[in-house]
């Protein structure tokens, strides 16, 4: 199943991709013009183009995906399995419709829910308790809500921003943040 | 009302504007309800902090550079290059 239902670009809006601070919410600047160019070059299978998208993703990739697994092997692991996917499926990336940020969270997504279906029970479980509850409380959130936080606290989009890449109103991107915290705090202070 | 009290504080506490103590007193109405709001937010980007680690970061670098292509059959189980 397909649980990322990922942000189709708004006719004529510009969409940052990377290229800044994550605390300093994102502008346009940057190399962004450069991107479509190692994409490209990486669908045609140009290693060094590809290595350089790893370049630019792999730190934003390995946070999330520690977000949601707690566990620095773990997260190291996952991350291979979503670069290596990519360089299989990168053939199929509809650049002209997301940003590649957005296909490889997909991506992410899809190989830690994979990961989580085959663990057995009792490893799930001791991961659980080694992973803390932050990870358990990302888990329990709608994909809405938990878009919503990715491209706020790890990409730093404000809410106007994530407004124009979700096609959502503000003032609904503000009432996913308030319940997808309001969810976090709840499960931190569950016993 | 809230959700704009919360998103402004957040705003206010990425840019260095603010912080979390200094948002629950600019809305003492509203601080018993934002304050556990704010620190999951601040556990959250402080998780996000986290940063692989850089012989980890070189070696599948390295790999990536000498992935085969998707034509030539799989490269999920490709080991790394032997050093």
């Amino acid at each position: 199943m397909q649980s990322w239902t990922f942000i189709e670009r708004r006719s004529g809006s510009a969409l940052p991709y990377y290229g800044v601070e994550r605390r300093s919410h994102r502008t346009d600047s940057g190399p962004r013009t450069e991107e479509p160019v190692l994409i490209e070059r990486a669908i045609a299978r140009d290693h060094e183009a590809f290595a350089r998208l790893y370049d630019r993703y792999i730190d934003r990739i390995f946070k999330y995906i520690h977000l949601l697994v707690g566990e620095q092997a773990l997260a190291e692991d996952l991350a291979t399995q979503v670069f290596v996917r990519a360089w299989q499926t990168l053939s199929a990336f509809p650049h002209s419709e997301r940003p590649f940020a957005l296909w490889l969270y997909r991506l992410a997504n899809d190989v830690v829910k994979g990961y989580g279906q085959t663990r057995p029970p009792a490893q799930a479980a001791a991961s659980g308790r080694a992973g803390g509850t932050l990870p358990e409380a990302l888990s329990r959130l709608d994909e809405g809500q938990k878009r919503v936080l990715l491209l706020r606290f790890l990409e730093g989009y404000n809410v106007d921003q994530i407004a124009q890449i979700t096609g959502q109103s503000p003032a609904t991107v503000r009432s996913l943040q308030y319940r997808a915290l309001v969810r976090l705090s709840a499960t931190s202070r569950a016993p | 009302m809230i959700e704009a009290i919360l998103d402004e504080c957040l705003q206010d506490i990425c840019l260095n504007h603010a912080s979390l103590e200094s948002c629950l007193a600019r809305y003492p109405e509203y601080a018993a309800e934002l304050k556990p709001l704010l620190e999951a937010a601040l556990a959250l980007m402080q998780a996000a902090e986290v940063r692989p680690n850089q012989t980890f970061k070189d070696k599948l670098r390295a790999r990536i550079l000498n992935f085969s292509d998707p034509e030539d059959g799989p490269t999920y189980s490709d080991e790394p290059p032997k050093s």
